[in-house]
Protein backbone atom coordinates (compact mmCIF):
# COMPACT_ATOMS: atom_id res chain seq x y z
CA UNK A 1 0.00 0.00 0.00
CA UNK A 2 3.18 2.50 0.77
CA UNK A 3 4.41 1.75 -2.65
CA UNK A 4 1.42 1.97 -4.09
CA UNK A 5 0.89 5.11 -3.06
CA UNK A 6 4.53 6.35 -3.64
CA UNK A 7 4.32 4.98 -7.41
CA UNK A 8 0.83 7.67 -7.85
CA UNK A 9 2.48 10.38 -5.97
CA UNK A 10 5.84 9.90 -8.10
CA UNK A 11 3.49 10.60 -11.08
CA UNK A 12 2.39 13.44 -9.87
CA UNK A 13 5.88 15.06 -8.57
CA UNK A 14 7.36 17.28 -11.46
CA UNK A 15 10.32 19.17 -11.62
CA UNK A 16 10.70 22.45 -10.86
CA UNK A 17 11.58 23.23 -14.42
CA UNK A 18 7.99 21.62 -15.58
CA UNK A 19 6.44 23.30 -12.47
CA UNK A 20 7.23 26.87 -13.12
CA UNK A 21 6.01 25.97 -17.29
CA UNK A 22 2.73 25.00 -15.73
CA UNK A 23 2.86 28.38 -13.75
CA UNK A 24 3.18 30.23 -17.07
CA UNK A 25 1.00 28.26 -18.70
CA UNK A 26 -1.92 28.61 -16.16
CA UNK A 27 -1.57 32.37 -16.72
CA UNK A 28 -3.14 32.56 -19.79
CA UNK A 29 -5.07 28.66 -20.31
CA UNK A 30 -6.84 26.50 -18.46
CA UNK A 31 -4.67 23.42 -17.13
CA UNK A 32 -6.21 20.58 -17.75
CA UNK A 33 -6.88 18.18 -14.82
CA UNK A 34 -3.99 16.21 -14.56
CA UNK A 35 -1.58 19.38 -14.84
CA UNK A 36 -3.25 20.93 -12.02
CA UNK A 37 -2.83 18.24 -9.48
CA UNK A 38 0.73 18.15 -10.32
CA UNK A 39 1.63 21.79 -10.22
CA UNK A 40 -1.11 21.55 -6.69
CA UNK A 41 1.15 18.59 -5.72
CA UNK A 42 4.82 20.14 -6.49
CA UNK A 43 3.63 23.91 -5.19
CA UNK A 44 2.95 22.28 -2.02
CA UNK A 45 5.97 20.39 -1.80
CA UNK A 46 8.86 23.62 -3.02
CA UNK A 47 9.07 26.65 -1.37
CA UNK A 48 10.74 28.09 -4.19
CA UNK A 49 8.36 27.40 -6.83
CA UNK A 50 5.87 28.98 -4.07
CA UNK A 51 7.67 31.95 -4.82
CA UNK A 52 7.55 31.67 -8.38
CA UNK A 53 3.80 31.77 -7.71
CA UNK A 54 3.90 34.76 -5.64
CA UNK A 55 5.77 36.39 -8.13
CA UNK A 56 3.66 35.57 -11.31
CA UNK A 57 0.06 37.05 -8.70
CA UNK A 58 1.78 39.88 -8.00
CA UNK A 59 2.58 41.00 -11.26
CA UNK A 60 -0.78 40.21 -12.58
CA UNK A 61 -1.66 42.36 -9.63
CA UNK A 62 0.93 45.67 -10.72
CA UNK A 63 -0.55 44.98 -14.42
CA UNK A 64 -4.38 44.88 -13.67
CA UNK A 65 -3.81 48.02 -11.42
CA UNK A 66 -2.41 49.91 -14.99
CA UNK A 67 -4.75 48.90 -17.05
CA UNK A 68 -7.57 49.64 -14.27
CA UNK A 69 -5.60 53.60 -13.90
CA UNK A 70 -2.93 53.94 -16.29
CA UNK A 71 -3.35 57.94 -15.33
CA UNK A 72 -1.80 57.05 -12.21
CA UNK A 73 1.16 55.70 -13.33
CA UNK A 74 3.58 58.70 -12.96
CA UNK A 75 0.41 61.00 -14.35
CA UNK A 76 2.35 62.13 -17.30
CA UNK A 77 0.51 65.27 -19.30
CA UNK A 78 0.34 66.66 -22.66
CA UNK A 79 2.23 69.95 -21.90
CA UNK A 80 0.68 73.17 -23.66
CA UNK A 81 2.59 73.21 -26.59
CA UNK A 82 1.97 70.24 -27.11
CA UNK A 83 -1.76 70.88 -26.58
CA UNK A 84 -1.53 73.64 -29.25
CA UNK A 85 0.26 71.37 -31.44
CA UNK A 86 -2.39 68.93 -31.10
CA UNK A 87 -4.80 71.58 -31.78
CA UNK A 88 -3.43 73.29 -34.72
CA UNK A 89 -2.53 69.45 -36.63
CA UNK A 90 -6.05 68.62 -35.98
CA UNK A 91 -8.00 71.35 -37.57
CA UNK A 92 -5.34 71.11 -40.59
CA UNK A 93 -6.60 67.34 -41.05
CA UNK A 94 -10.21 68.27 -40.43
CA UNK A 95 -9.86 71.56 -42.83
CA UNK A 96 -11.75 73.05 -39.97
CA UNK A 97 -10.93 76.38 -38.72
CA UNK A 98 -12.07 78.50 -35.43
CA UNK A 99 -14.49 77.74 -33.33
CA UNK A 100 -17.21 75.36 -34.57
CA UNK B 1 -17.05 84.49 -19.69
CA UNK B 2 -16.26 82.45 -22.22
CA UNK B 3 -18.18 79.93 -22.60
CA UNK B 4 -16.86 76.40 -22.86
CA UNK B 5 -19.87 75.13 -25.04
CA UNK B 6 -19.00 77.54 -27.33
CA UNK B 7 -15.69 75.84 -28.18
CA UNK B 8 -15.62 72.71 -30.49
CA UNK B 9 -15.63 69.50 -29.40
CA UNK B 10 -11.86 68.76 -30.15
CA UNK B 11 -11.23 71.37 -28.13
CA UNK B 12 -13.14 70.83 -25.68
CA UNK B 13 -12.13 66.80 -25.29
CA UNK B 14 -8.02 68.13 -25.36
CA UNK B 15 -8.56 70.32 -22.93
CA UNK B 16 -10.33 67.95 -20.28
CA UNK B 17 -9.64 64.50 -21.79
CA UNK B 18 -6.34 65.23 -23.36
CA UNK B 19 -3.94 64.46 -20.34
CA UNK B 20 -5.84 61.04 -19.44
CA UNK B 21 -5.87 59.85 -23.38
CA UNK B 22 -1.89 60.86 -23.42
CA UNK B 23 -1.17 59.32 -19.80
CA UNK B 24 -2.88 56.13 -21.12
CA UNK B 25 -1.19 55.80 -24.38
CA UNK B 26 2.30 56.61 -22.94
CA UNK B 27 1.71 53.72 -20.70
CA UNK B 28 1.24 51.72 -23.87
CA UNK B 29 3.63 52.56 -26.05
CA UNK B 30 6.01 54.37 -23.97
CA UNK B 31 7.40 57.11 -26.46
CA UNK B 32 6.04 60.51 -26.07
CA UNK B 33 5.58 61.74 -29.60
CA UNK B 34 4.13 58.72 -30.46
CA UNK B 35 1.73 58.49 -27.72
CA UNK B 36 0.61 61.86 -29.02
CA UNK B 37 -0.15 61.04 -32.18
CA UNK B 38 -2.37 58.11 -30.89
CA UNK B 39 -4.22 61.13 -29.36
CA UNK B 40 -4.65 62.88 -31.95
CA UNK B 41 -5.59 60.05 -34.31
CA UNK B 42 -8.16 59.07 -30.54
CA UNK B 43 -9.57 62.54 -31.60
CA UNK B 44 -9.74 62.60 -35.18
CA UNK B 45 -11.51 59.49 -35.64
CA UNK B 46 -14.29 60.75 -32.19
CA UNK B 47 -14.39 63.97 -33.98
CA UNK B 48 -15.36 62.22 -37.17
CA UNK B 49 -17.87 59.69 -35.51
CA UNK B 50 -19.26 62.09 -33.13
CA UNK B 51 -22.79 61.98 -34.26
CA UNK B 52 -22.77 57.77 -33.61
CA UNK B 53 -21.99 58.65 -29.59
CA UNK B 54 -25.28 58.29 -27.89
CA UNK B 55 -23.86 59.11 -24.29
CA UNK B 56 -24.39 55.67 -22.82
CA UNK B 57 -20.90 56.16 -21.91
CA UNK B 58 -19.36 58.92 -20.62
CA UNK B 59 -17.03 60.81 -22.98
CA UNK B 60 -14.24 59.86 -21.20
CA UNK B 61 -14.38 55.94 -21.95
CA UNK B 62 -16.03 56.59 -24.87
CA UNK B 63 -12.33 57.98 -26.12
CA UNK B 64 -10.63 55.90 -24.08
CA UNK B 65 -12.07 53.04 -26.16
CA UNK B 66 -10.97 54.65 -29.24
CA UNK B 67 -7.52 54.82 -28.56
CA UNK B 68 -7.40 51.18 -27.51
CA UNK B 69 -8.01 50.46 -30.86
CA UNK B 70 -5.42 53.03 -31.83
CA UNK B 71 -2.81 51.05 -30.04
CA UNK B 72 -4.36 47.59 -31.16
CA UNK B 73 -3.34 49.43 -34.74
CA UNK B 74 -0.15 50.43 -33.98
CA UNK B 75 0.87 47.25 -32.65
CA UNK B 76 -0.47 45.49 -35.48
CA UNK B 77 1.44 48.01 -38.00
CA UNK B 78 4.69 47.39 -35.86
CA UNK B 79 4.59 44.17 -36.48
CA UNK B 80 3.53 43.57 -39.76
CA UNK B 81 7.13 45.05 -40.29
CA UNK B 82 8.69 42.89 -37.77
CA UNK B 83 7.12 39.69 -39.21
CA UNK B 84 6.01 38.65 -35.47
CA UNK B 85 6.88 34.95 -34.89
CA UNK B 86 7.48 33.10 -31.67
CA UNK B 87 10.48 31.52 -33.15
CA UNK B 88 11.78 35.23 -33.70
CA UNK B 89 13.14 35.12 -29.77
CA UNK B 90 15.45 31.82 -29.64
CA UNK B 91 17.01 32.58 -25.94
CA UNK B 92 16.86 29.81 -23.91
CA UNK B 93 14.12 30.87 -21.18
CA UNK B 94 15.10 28.53 -18.87
CA UNK B 95 19.42 28.78 -19.04
CA UNK B 96 21.08 28.62 -15.70
CA UNK B 97 17.99 29.06 -13.97
CA UNK B 98 17.74 25.19 -13.24
CA UNK B 99 20.43 22.06 -12.79
CA UNK B 100 20.51 18.71 -14.83
CA UNK B 101 17.50 17.21 -12.44
CA UNK B 102 15.33 19.91 -13.58
CA UNK B 103 15.84 21.64 -10.11
CA UNK B 104 15.79 25.67 -9.32
CA UNK B 105 19.84 26.44 -9.67
CA UNK B 106 19.16 29.88 -9.09
CA UNK B 107 15.79 30.07 -6.89
CA UNK B 108 13.35 32.83 -7.05
CA UNK B 109 13.66 35.81 -4.60
CA UNK B 110 10.50 36.65 -3.17
CA UNK B 111 9.03 40.04 -3.33
CA UNK B 112 9.23 41.75 -0.03
CA UNK B 113 5.25 42.24 1.50
CA UNK B 114 3.34 42.12 -1.83
CA UNK B 115 0.65 44.13 -0.33
CA UNK B 116 2.52 46.88 0.17
CA UNK B 117 4.31 46.71 -2.88
CA UNK B 118 0.74 46.78 -4.49
CA UNK B 119 0.57 50.17 -3.11
CA UNK B 120 3.75 51.19 -4.62
CA UNK B 121 3.14 53.54 -7.71
CA UNK B 122 6.71 52.86 -8.55
CA UNK B 123 6.31 49.44 -8.74
CA UNK B 124 3.90 50.17 -11.42
CA UNK B 125 6.70 52.25 -13.32
CA UNK B 126 8.75 49.25 -13.17
CA UNK B 127 6.29 47.24 -14.89
CA UNK B 128 6.39 49.32 -17.87
CA UNK B 129 10.12 50.16 -17.94
CA UNK B 130 10.58 46.49 -17.83
CA UNK B 131 7.73 45.71 -21.05
CA UNK B 132 9.84 48.41 -22.72
CA UNK B 133 12.98 46.25 -22.55
CA UNK B 134 10.57 43.18 -23.67
CA UNK B 135 11.69 42.27 -27.53
CA UNK B 136 9.25 43.74 -29.91
CA UNK B 137 7.22 40.91 -30.82
CA UNK B 138 6.82 40.04 -27.28
CA UNK B 139 6.48 43.39 -26.10
CA UNK B 140 3.37 43.81 -28.42
CA UNK B 141 1.77 40.59 -26.63
CA UNK B 142 2.44 41.55 -23.64
CA UNK B 143 1.05 44.59 -23.26
CA UNK B 144 -2.17 43.88 -25.89
CA UNK B 145 -3.02 40.97 -23.10
CA UNK B 146 -2.35 42.46 -19.84
CA UNK B 147 -2.89 46.15 -20.68
CA UNK B 148 -5.40 45.85 -23.06
CA UNK B 149 -6.86 43.07 -21.77
CA UNK B 150 -7.61 41.04 -25.67
CA UNK B 151 -7.98 37.62 -24.95
CA UNK B 152 -5.70 34.73 -27.04
CA UNK B 153 -8.14 34.56 -29.88
CA UNK B 154 -8.40 38.29 -30.77
CA UNK B 155 -4.21 38.21 -30.23
CA UNK B 156 -4.55 35.37 -33.00
CA UNK B 157 -6.21 37.95 -35.20
CA UNK B 158 -5.38 41.19 -34.58
CA UNK B 159 -1.27 40.53 -34.57
CA UNK B 160 -2.34 37.91 -36.87
CA UNK B 161 0.46 35.39 -35.34
CA UNK B 162 -0.17 32.03 -36.84
CA UNK B 163 -1.75 29.96 -34.20
CA UNK B 164 -3.49 30.16 -30.91
CA UNK B 165 -0.65 27.94 -29.17
CA UNK B 166 2.32 30.07 -30.83
CA UNK B 167 0.48 33.04 -29.23
CA UNK B 168 0.65 31.13 -25.74
CA UNK B 169 4.40 29.97 -26.29
CA UNK B 170 4.63 34.02 -26.96
CA UNK B 171 3.00 35.07 -23.44
CA UNK B 172 4.96 32.44 -21.55
CA UNK B 173 7.99 33.67 -22.85
CA UNK B 174 6.95 37.25 -21.58
CA UNK B 175 5.93 36.71 -18.49
CA UNK B 176 9.41 35.06 -17.18
CA UNK B 177 11.35 38.12 -18.62
CA UNK B 178 9.30 40.29 -16.94
CA UNK B 179 8.83 38.39 -13.77
CA UNK B 180 13.04 38.33 -14.01
CA UNK B 181 13.25 41.54 -15.12
CA UNK B 182 10.95 42.61 -12.11
CA UNK B 183 13.15 40.41 -9.24
CA UNK B 184 15.89 42.52 -10.85
CA UNK B 185 14.50 45.44 -9.62
CA UNK B 186 14.06 44.22 -6.66
CA UNK B 187 16.89 42.78 -5.63
CA UNK B 188 18.76 45.92 -6.60
CA UNK B 189 16.72 47.62 -4.15
CA UNK B 190 17.45 45.78 -1.20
Amino acid sequence: MFKSFIARLGRFLVACRDASELALADCDRPLDRSERARLRVHRYLCGPCRIYQQQLEVMDKIATRVRDSSAEVGEPKLSGDAKSRLRSEMRARLKISGEQ
Amino acid sequence: MNDRHDASPLDLWLDEHGDALYAHAVSRVREPALAEDLVQDTLIAAWQAKDDFRGAASVKTWLISILKFKIIDHFRKAERETSLDAIQDNDDLWVGKFDETGLWAVEPLAFRDPASILENTQLSRALLDCIARLPSNLRSVFTLRELEGLDTNELVSQLQISSANNVLVMLSRAREKMRLCLEGTFASGR
